[in-house]
This record gives structure tokens, C-alpha cells and sequence, in this order.
């Protein structure tokens, strides 16, 4: 029993949880961080599973996050330093291969050798969704208003986003209206012709949703992920030095400079609710710890369905977490390996591309057989993958002369029919390698160690329900002033001095901080 | 002198015969121009078997209440017959039928699905408040929501006074009713696998995508506010007695009709229409012309691109067609006789969608050109309750199937032998009885009507071509980049179906004006 009061209790060290930390503490609150794990950062991590290699067991890259976080919390100064991943390389079957390099010459060359209209298209198409990736923007650092509501701050809100939108100019407004609600697929249709290149774009559809690039839908999460910036590089993707969990490492510094006390290896079980207000929670050993304020990281429906007591929320809400949508499609692998992998694709002279993004992802057409497989409670037997090889930025990733590969993949539902197992995981481990060393051909020979974090694994490990890396799917009906729920989307809930920080609420996952920052935002308007 | 119109309609299907009604009760000098031999296009019901007549196209539907009311139509002949029930057809005598009256449909929930027939009525209810918007959206002219005028706004602000009246629960809820996909909203609701299947068919009637696709809903959501749900309607005689009846309205006021009459082009003078060219060169002058067309019939075949801005054109060459629906006419020697089915159920429709996973598996195929052998099929038997579409003691069988894509050739044998081997699992007899056929898929569609890659919509009902997206953005009030040329068909607000509102909501505007 700790009789010890704080201001405020965060359940869960991911990286909204501390920077919800970082900013409460900031403003002068005594801020507690449990985390359940035995490190902080949540899905924003790195760990050594084979010894001497860095593995990237959940996010890989950054490009999302808020620049006000980098600059209010002072992350530079606690160590965070971002390398840009400066190209794109898609290898082919069929010998060829499609390259995106920070060389804008170079770029449109590489494109004008599969089509020379889409190398002309290509300007405008980086121009327009640049223009409007920044008129959503200011949409990510708002408290979504209730459309229902008639309160000062929530009108405040409305005008704001009316302004917004209405701000616009006239074809970009309608465009936004457009690729809102169409798919990923279609919109690149319209752009261009060439089949790699089409491919290549349209993964940003479908990055963590469980929809394929055909699916209506996709042309949002395509604009969400084209949102980030990197010191004011726009659409540039950076990789940490030490990898994600070296941006958790620093947000976790910046909070405790600013007094934040985090405790790892403390499950809470249970949030304390006296007469519909929250005053503390129970870890699983049945410490008590008691705060004026309690926020959770942890997703909806683990927050609400395992952590509160069903008594204390309306029966309305219960059923908005439940149906909010959380099955996931995404795995990671990572590999430790006695050296480079070898595309038979890739010309001499142009080693340099393995520094970037790797992406198996040569035709809209392949993405959406690789959903198919999946949707109905299976796997990809082609998967797409957004592979990465961490140690060529950061030697310090893998023992010298060796190096890791950091694979995103998809699809393979958290809804595996008969549910995963440790079969099932090493049989789909075996498909993803297949098909990479389709591409290149002495992977295997090199491979010193593997890794798999199935949907299963990442709601086992991280505690994300059913393994979602967004905590809930992207789609239009779970965004802004429905995430998680209509009347609470305000990182407010139906539980006094209870609020929400993670990314089941506007505006979602990725590595944002945004989250995080605006729940303090909410927090601190009801408790200055 | 040659006459002068005051407006030329190129089509007739129900919006183009609201318009010419509306306008030459209104005195207008109005001419109305069919291509083809049937009024109505592809809403025409036509003999395709001595003594038997289907409808080619759509086949249920109605026009809006308000236009049958304003125009009286009743007098010109229209008899509304309504099919008040859905049959899902399933194996091992599973099928089941819900009546439009949610009493006695709960009841038959409730013998497979206790647990979905508490919850079903509830479900209407929401439907309900959701399409009352839309049916509100529907009879006005779509806003600019760029930048809207006072009128607009003032409409807007209407229609969310009507939103904010449904209370801080349901307001919410109808919003995300219109972005969510049917899967997600039917799984939110129901746990019964075959009841959700039944509830998803219409949410991809006429549309190109699968129950997981967002926007589903809201196709859903578009034929319960056309008056075209789950429980459809049609007229006596067939969907083209809808037309007949408006052609009647519509020459008593003055209007002036041609059938089997082929314009080739739209006269333009300095970007502004002037009136019509006829195949065999004749030019007929107007004031104004409307195109009942789709907006690429009209933007390639009737006005030349290059009247055209290239901006505009490319936009006009985005528009999602992707024709998918194919139809099939059997005329019968008897009554088919369907495993455990009573003939009350056999007068309503018969639906083959016993899952939402089968309607996504059926799309599945037609993403890659290719068509399903395990399609989505609804069915019904027109001549049970209108004698008068077949000789006495035989029968028509009208067929809709998805998902038959445009871009994949496949043949009207292939689709023909589909429908019958798939319906003979449940009427096993039905293959011995028919007498002779009619089918028609998305190709034939666009070879016979001009219907852009064969849609019947004039283009996908989908959030990013409704309201005031469609048929292009910027140019959703029915109005084209040629001065005095209109565009009036399905593939204008408030999109595919026979409601006529599109018609009246343009004449509306024009007599305004
Ligand atoms: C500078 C640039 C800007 C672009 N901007 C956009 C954009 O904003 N949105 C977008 O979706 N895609 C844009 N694109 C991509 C473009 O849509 C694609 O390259 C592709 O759709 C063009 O197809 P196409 O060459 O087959 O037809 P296009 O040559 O684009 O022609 C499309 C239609 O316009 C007609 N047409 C062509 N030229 C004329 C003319 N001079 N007068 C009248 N009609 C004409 C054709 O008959 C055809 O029907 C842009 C491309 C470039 C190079
Ligand atoms: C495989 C994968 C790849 C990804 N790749 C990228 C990428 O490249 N770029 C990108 O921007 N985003 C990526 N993401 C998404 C991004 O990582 C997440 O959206 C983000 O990290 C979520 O942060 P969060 O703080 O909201 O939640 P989390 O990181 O999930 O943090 C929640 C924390 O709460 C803790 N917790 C839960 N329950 C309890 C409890 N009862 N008691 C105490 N603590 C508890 C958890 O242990 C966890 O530490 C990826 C995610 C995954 C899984």
C-alpha cells in the first residue's frame, strides 16, 4: 500500500504516454508513469532478441511526429537525432526495378524509364498532396469538437475546422472531398500508369488498416501518411539512432528532467472509480497508487473493457468500444544476418538504395490478392513488405560487418482462422522469407537468426488488442469526433478525472506524440 | 421559320420525362428525344417472348411521391405494385422470408436468431432517421460546399437542424452511417450470419464493390431514400408503365415525344448550347438542351472534347463507371417450384446473398475481370402479381446478377447459364421450363443504351461521386461548362434509380431561374 498521492497517474509508458507525461509535468503537475513492461515505449521500441542485434519489433520508422513535441519537450537535447531514409527501392520479378531518390532529377528520370507521362505527372501529384497533407494538418492538433455539442469550446472548434476547410482553395477542397472517400487505387489510377510505381504509392494506403488499396477508405490513411514532416522536410521519413525505442529513450529523459516518476514492470489491473470519479488504480501485485488525474495509453478496449469496472460506464459507450474496430493485418520480422542481401534487380553502382526503404510492393494488383488472401481469416501467400535495413544508417544496430532487416508486413489477420500458434508462426515466418528471396536470392544463406511478431505477439508483448499498431482501424467511421466513440473522442470519458491518451483517439497511430499532447491539452483545460 | 424550342431533353428515361412534364406544365415548348424504340432506356419494359414482357434494366422503383402527386400521375394511368416481402434463398431448406411488416418479420427472426429479432426493429428505426436525411438532401439541388451561397446555406443549415433534431445519441450515429461499410455496420448489429447476409444485398445493388467497402452503407442508406429498399416496388405493367405515365403527363401538358430518333451531336455556338444534330442531319433548335446521359456519353459522344477545357475532360475520364450488373429475362412454361417456398413468398424478391463474406467473395473475382461462380443474385417473378406481363398460366423470371465486370468479356451464354444452375439449386425444376431468354450485361448495356461501361447508374453510387461530387465536382447542380447545356440522368443528384428527383430538382432550378 503506497499512500503517496500524485497529481496525476499514467497507465502505460508507450510514447503518448509520455509526452502526455512530459506536458503535464511541465505544467506543474506530480506525474507517476506505470508501465507494465519491463521498458517504456510501448509499440516505439527497439530490443536486442539476438544478442548484439538491434531489433525493430514493432515500429521502424519516423515521420509523424509533431514537431511542437520535438521542440516543446526539448528532444534533441535528450538525445533524439533523426537520419532522413533518403530513397526507395522497389525490386521487381521480372529484372527491372523502380527507385525513389532524394534526388528530385533523379527521381523523375528513374520514373520516365517505366513511363515518361507519369515522370511528368509526378510533380503535380507530389505538389497537390503535398497542399493538402498541409490543410489537414492543423486538423491533427485539435481536441475534436462534438458536433452535438453547443458548449463555447466546441463551437470554437467547429469554426476552426470550417475555417480550415473553407480555407482551401476550391479544386484542392474538392479533391480532399474526394480522396476521403475513395480508394487509394483509384486515385493513383487517375494519376498514372505505370504498374511499380503505382504500387509503391499506394502502400501508404494501407499501412496498418485491414483494407485492401482498392478499398474505399485508403485514399485517407494515403493522406495520413504523407501528413509527417521532418524538421520541416515535408514527407521525409526518418529512422532514429537507436531505433523507435531511441525516440522513447528520449521522451522518457525529457519527462523525468521535468519531474515525471516512471515505474516499468507494474501491470495495473484495475482503475480505482469512487462514485463515478476515478481516484487511483491497482497494479496486479495490489499496490494502490491514488492521483487527482488518471490517463490511460493503453487502447480503448483494453482500457475500458479490462481496466474499468463495466459498472461505471453507460451501457451506450460499452457498446462503442466494443464495436470499435480492431482487427489488424500487420506483422514485423526481423532478421540477423551475415550480410547483405543480394536484388538480383539491383544494378552495380546502385548499392547505395539499400539504405532506403525496401518495398515489395510492384503492382496495385499484388497488394489487393495479398488482402484477399487475408481477409476472411487468413494470410497473404505473397505479402507486401516494407523492408528496411536499420544497421546501414546505425552501425551501432548489428555487430560489425553484420546487419539487421526490419520487415513490415501484411497481410495476416489477428483473426487467423483456428487462431495463431507457434506453427503458424514459423509456417507464415517461412512465407515472408519466400517471397523476399524471390527477390533476393541468398537471403537464406544469410540469415543468422529470425524473429516474428504476429498480431498475436503484439497484442501478447505490447498489450495492443488483437495487435493493432494503430489501436483501431483508420477508417472513416472511427476518425476525429468518432474516435473512439461519438460523444468521446475529447480524451475526456464517462469517468470523472478518467482521460485517454493513446492512439485509439484522434488522430490515431503512427508516431505522432500528437495524442499524447492533445489529451494534456484536454487535461489541463479541466485541471489548470 | 423553323420552331425554336424552349428545351430540348436527349433521353427519356423517368428524370428526363419529370423534366419534360415539369417544363411544358410550366409552358415551356419541350421536346423529348429517345434514341431508342423504347421510352425509358434501359427503365422500359419491353416483350422479348411472344406474350411475355420483362423489364430491361432496373426492375423495381418508384417516383417519388411528390411528383406522382404534383403531376397526377395517377390519372395518366400509374398503378404502384408493391412486393412486400425478401426471400433469402439458402441450402438444406433453410430460406427464409421477411415481410415489410417488421412485426411479422421479428417473428421470423426470431425462430433462427432470437437474440438479432430484439435488436432488428431498432436497427429500421436508425436506417430510418438516416434515409429521412437523404430523402431531405434529395429534392434540393446539391450545394457548392466550397463556398456556398446564402440560399445554400441556409439550406444546409436545414438539413443539419434535421440532423441535430435526432438527438446527441443518433446524430453521430447517422453520420458514421454514411462512411462505414455494410460489413461493419451489419456485424455491429446482428450475429447471424444468414440474416446479415440478406441485409447486405442492398447495400452493393448496382455497385461495384464488396460489403467490406466503406460507403456501402450509404449505398444502402440511397435505395431506402429512392423508395427502392429491401421491399421493392414496381408499377402494373412493368417499370415502363412508369414512363408511359409520364409520357402521358408529359404530352398533355404539351410536351412533344420522339422515339427511335438518334442525336449525334449537341450544336454548340461560343460555348453555349443551341441544339441538337440529328444522325441523319437534321438540326433541331432549342434555348436550352439537357442530356439524360451519363457525363461521359455526354462530354465524348454528344458535345466534343475538344469544346472542352483538358481539365475538365480528364476529370470527366476519372468518373467511375465499372458496369457490373447483368440482366436476365426467362420466360416460363409454368411456375417454378421452389424447396419449401409458398407462392406469397415466390410474389416478393428472392435474394442469393447468404453471407456478407459471399457478396465480398463474388466481388473478389470481378476486381480482376473475372466472374464469380457463386454470384449475387436477386430474382423476382413480375407475372404473379401482374397478369398482364405473361400469357395466362406461364411466367417471367427477371434476374439480376452481380458481379458480371465490364472489362472481362464475358458472354451472355455464360451469364444466362449462371443465373439458371445457381436459382436451380433452390427450383430444381426451373431449367426445363424456360422457354426462351433475354440477357443483357454491361456490354450490352453501353452497346444498346449509350450507358457509359455498361453502369446503370450513370456512374458508382459512392460517397466520392454523391451530392455534390456528382457527377464531377463543381458542376453537381445540374449544370455542364457549355452555357444553356444540362445534364438531368442518373448521373446527376441524387444519382441512380427511377425517383424522377434529379428531373424535378432541375426544373425546379430552371423555372427558378
Ligand atoms: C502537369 C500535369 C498536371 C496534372 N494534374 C492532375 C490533376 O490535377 N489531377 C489528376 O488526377 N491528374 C493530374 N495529372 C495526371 C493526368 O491525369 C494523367 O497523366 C492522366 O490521367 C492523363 O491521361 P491521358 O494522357 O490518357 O489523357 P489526357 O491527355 O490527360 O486526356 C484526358 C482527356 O482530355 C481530352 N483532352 C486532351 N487534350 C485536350 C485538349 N487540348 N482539349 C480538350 N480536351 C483534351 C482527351 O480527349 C481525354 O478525353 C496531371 C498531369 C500533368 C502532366
Ligand atoms: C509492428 C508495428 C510497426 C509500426 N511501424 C510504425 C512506423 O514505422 N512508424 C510509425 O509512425 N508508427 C508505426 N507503428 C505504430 C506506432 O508504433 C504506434 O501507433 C504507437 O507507437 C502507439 O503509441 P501509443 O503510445 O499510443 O501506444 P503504445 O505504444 O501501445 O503504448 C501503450 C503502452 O501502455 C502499456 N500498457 C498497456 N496496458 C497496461 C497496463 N494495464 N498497465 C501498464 N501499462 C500498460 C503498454 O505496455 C505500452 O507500453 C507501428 C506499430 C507496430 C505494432
Amino acid at each position: 500500500m503506497n499512500n503517496h498521492k500524485y497529481d496525476a497517474i499514467v497507465i502505460g509508458g508507450g510514447h503518448n504516454g509520455l509526452v502526455n507525461a512530459a506536458y503535464l509535468a511541465k505544467a506543474g503537475k506530480q506525474v507517476l508513469v506505470l508501465e507494465r513492461r519491463h521498458t517504456v515505449g510501448g509499440a516505439t521500441i527497439t530490443e536486442e532478441v539476438y544478442p548484439g542485434f538491434k531489433y525493430l519489433i514493432a515500429s521502424y520508422l519516423i515521420s509523424l511526429l509533431r514537431s511542437e513535441v520535438i521542440q516543446e519537450l526539448e528532444l534533441a537535447r535528450h538525445g533524439l537525432e533523426i537520419m532522413p531514409l533518403e530513397s526507395t527501392f522497389v525490386p521487381l520479378l521480372d529484372g527491372n526495378y523502380l527507385a525513389d531518390w532524394p534526388d528530385h532529377d533523379a527521381t523523375k528520370h528513374e520514373i520516365s524509364r517505366h513511363s515518361k507521362r507519369d515522370a511528368e505527372a509526378y510533380d503535380e501529384y507530389s505538389r497537390t498532396m503535398r497542399r493538402l497533407a498541409l490543410a489537414v494538418r492543423p486538423l491533427l492538433d485539435l481536441i475534436p469538437p462534438d458536433p452535438t455539442s453547443v458548449t463555447p469550446n466546441d463551437l470554437a472548434t467547429m469554426a476552426k475546422v470550417k475555417g480550415t476547410l473553407s480555407g482551401l482553395r476550391k479544386d484542392d477542397f474538392y479533391l480532399l472531398a474526394r480522396l476521403m472517400t475513395m480508394s487509394a487505387g483509384d486515385f493513383l489510377d487517375e494519376w498514372f500508369e505505370s504498374t511499380p510505381l503505382k504500387g509503391t504509392k499506394a502502400t501508404s494506403g494501407i499501412i496498418g488498416t485491414f483494407m485492401g488499396p482498392r478499398t474505399p477508405g485508403t485514399g485517407y490513411v494515403l493522406l495520413h501518411h504523407y501528413i509527417g514532416d521532418i524538421d520541416g522536410v515535408f514527407r521525409a521519413w526518418g529512422f532514429a539512432r537507436g531505433g523507435t525505442g531511441g525516440l522513447s529513450q528520449a521522451i522518457a529523459s525529457a519527462a523525468r528532467s521535468l519531474g515525471v516518476e516512471i515505474k516499468v514492470n507494474s501491470p495495473v489491473a484495475q482503475v480505482i472509480v469512487k462514485n463515478g470519479v476515478a481516484t487511483g488504480v491497482a497494479l496486479e501485485n495490489g499496490d494502490e497508487y491514488f492521483a487527482d488525474i488518471i490517463v490511460s495509453n493503453a487502447d480503448a478496449k483494453r482500457t475500458f473493457l479490462k481496466l474499468v469496472d463495466s459498472k461505471n460506464l453507460p451501457d451506450d459507450f460499452i457498446n462503442d468500444i466494443k464495436r470499435f474496430r480492431i482487427s489488424s493485418p500487420a506483422c514485423k520480422v526481423n532478421l540477423a544476418l551475415d550480410g547483405l542481401p543480394e536484388f538480383t534487380s539491383l544494378p552495380k553502382g546502385k548499392e547505395a538504395l539499400l539504405r532506403g526503404s525496401i518495398e515489395i510492393a510492384p503492382s496495385i494488383d499484388y497488394l489487393e490478392r495479398a488482402y484477399d488472401d487475408a481477409k476472411y481469416g487468413g494470410w497473404s501467400r505473397k505479402p507486401f513488405m516494407d523492408a528496411l535495413i536499420p544497421s546501414l544508417l546505425d552501425p551501432g544496430m548489428a555487430p560489425p560487418g553484420k546487419h539487421i532487416m526490419s520487415m513490415f508486413v501484411e497481410y495476416a489477420s489477428s483473426d487467423l482462422e483456428g487462431g495463431w500458434n507457434e506453427e503458424k508462426k514459423a509456417e507464415f515466418l517461412d512465407v515472408v522469407i519466400d517471397t523476399l528471396a524471390e527477390y533476393a536470392p541468398n537471403l537464406k544463406n544469410i540469415i543468422l537468426h529470425k524473429h516474428i511478431m504476429t498480431p498475436w505477439d503484439l497484442e501478447n508483448t505490447f498489450g495492443l488488442t488483437a495487435g493493432h499498431i494503430f489501436h483501431g482501424e483508420l477508417s472513416l467511421q472511427q476518425l476525429f469526433f468518432l474516435r473512439p466513440s461519438p460523444q468521446w473522442s475529447n480524451y475526456r470519458t464517462p469517468i470523472q478525472n478518467f482521460y485517454m491518451c493513446g492512439s485509439s483517439t484522434h488522430p490515431g497511430g503512427c508516431i505522432t506524440g500528437a495524442p499524447g499532447r492533445n489529451a494534456a491539452m484536454a487535461i489541463l483545460e479541466d485541471r489548470p | 421559320m423553323t420552331t425554336i424550342y424552349d428545351a430540348i431533353i436527349i433521353g427519356s428515361s423517368p428524370n428526363a420525362l419529370t423534366l419534360a412534364a415539369y417544363l411544358s406544365k410550366a409552358k415551356e415548348r419541350v421536346l423529348v428525344i429517345e434514341p431508342s424504340k423504347y421510352l425509358g432506356g434501359i427503365a422500359s419494359t419491353t416483350s422479348f417472348a411472344e406474350g411475355f414482357q420483362a423489364d430491361l434494366g432496373l426492375m423495381s422503383g418508384q417516383l417519388n411521391s411528390k411528383i406522382i402527386n404534383e403531376l397526377s400521375l395517377s390519372d395518366y394511368g400509374l398503378e404502384v405494385i408493391e412486393r412486400n416481402s425478401i426471400t433469402s434463398l439458402l441450402a438444406n431448406q433453410k430460406s427464409f422470408t421477411l415481410s415489410s411488416d417488421p412485426k411479422e418479420a421479428v417473428n421470423v427472426i426470431q425462430s433462427f436468431a432470437p437474440r438479432d429479432a430484439e435488436r432488428y426493429q431498432k436497427f429500421l428505426e436508425l436506417l430510418n432517421l438516416a434515409k429521412e436525411l437523404l430523402e431531405s438532401a434529395y429534392l434540393i439541388t446539391p450545394l457548392q460546399a466550397h463556398n456556398p451561397s446564402v440560399v445554400e446555406r441556409e439550406q444546409l443549415a436545414t438539413l443539419l437542424g434535421q440532423l441535430h433534431a435526432y438527438g446527441r445519441r443518433e446524430m453521430p450515429e447517422v453520420i458514421r452511417l454514411l462512411v462505414m461499410s455494410s460489413r461493419d455496420l451489419l456485424d455491429e448489429w446482428f450475429e447471424n450470419t444468414e440474416l446479415k447476409g440478406l441485409l447486405a444485398s442492398l447495400s452493393v445493388r448496382a455497385l461495384t464493390q464488396g460489403t467490406f467497402a466503406s460507403g456501402t452503407t450509404f449505398n444502402l442508406l440511397h435505395h431506402l431514400a429512392i423508395g427502392d429498399g429491401y421491399f421493392r416496388t414496381t408499377a402494373k405493367g412493368g417499370i415502363g408503365a412508369i414512363c408511359q405515365a409520364l409520357a402521358k403527363a408529359a404530352k398533355s401538358f404539351g410536351a412533344e415525344i420522339l422515339t427511335d430518333t438518334k442525336v449525334s451531336s449537341i450544336d454548340i455556338n461560343d460555348s453555349t448550347a443551341t441544339g441538337v444534330k440529328l444522325e441523319n442531319g437534321e438540326i433541331i433548335k432549342a434555348t436550352k438542351v439537357i442530356s439524360d446521359y451519363d457525363a461521359r456519353y455526354s462530354f465524348t459522344k454528344l458535345v466534343s472534347p475538344i469544346d472542352l477545357e483538358p481539365e475538365f475532360n480528364r476529370e470527366v475520364k476519372h468518373i467511375r463507371y465499372k458496369g457490373s450488373v447483368a440482366r436476365v429475362n426467362l420466360a416460363l412454361s409454368d411456375l417454378p417450384s421452389f424447396t419449401g417456398l409458398n407462392q406469397e413468398a415466390l410474389k416478393g424478391t428472392l435474394v442469393i446473398s447468404p453471407s456478407v463474406a459471399y457478396i465480398e467473395k463474388a466481388f473478389d473475382r470481378a476486381k480482376y475481370g473475372q466472374m464469380s461462380s457463386q454470384p449475387f443474385i436477386e430474382a423476382c417473378i413480375p407475372s404473379l402479381s401482374d397478369p398482364t406481363l405473361a400469357p395466362s398460366g406461364k411466367h417471367v423470371m427477371s434476374i439480376w446478377l452481380q458481379y458480371v465486370p465490364y472489362k472481362g468479356n464475358i458472354s451472355q451464354e455464360q451469364v444466362e447459364n449462371l443465373a439458371i444452375t445457381k436459382l436451380s439449386e433452390f427450383a430444381p425444376n426451373l431449367k426445363s421450363l424456360v422457354l426462351q431468354s433475354q440477357v443483357l450485361t454491361p456490354q450490352d448495356f453501353e452497346a444498346e443504351f449509350n450507358l457509359s461501361e455498361g453502369h446503370l447508374y450513370g456512374g458508382e453510387m459512392m460517397l466520392s461521386q454523391a451530392f455534390f461530387l456528382r457527377p464531377l465536382a463543381g458542376f453537381a447542380q445540374y449544370q455542364t461548362p457549355i452555357e444553356k447545356l444540362y445534364l438531368c440522368g442518373a448521373a446527376t443528384h441524387p444519382g441512380g434509380g427511377i425517383s424522377g428527383l434529379a428531373g424535378r430538382n432541375l426544373a425546379n432550378k430552371l423555372s427558378f431561374n
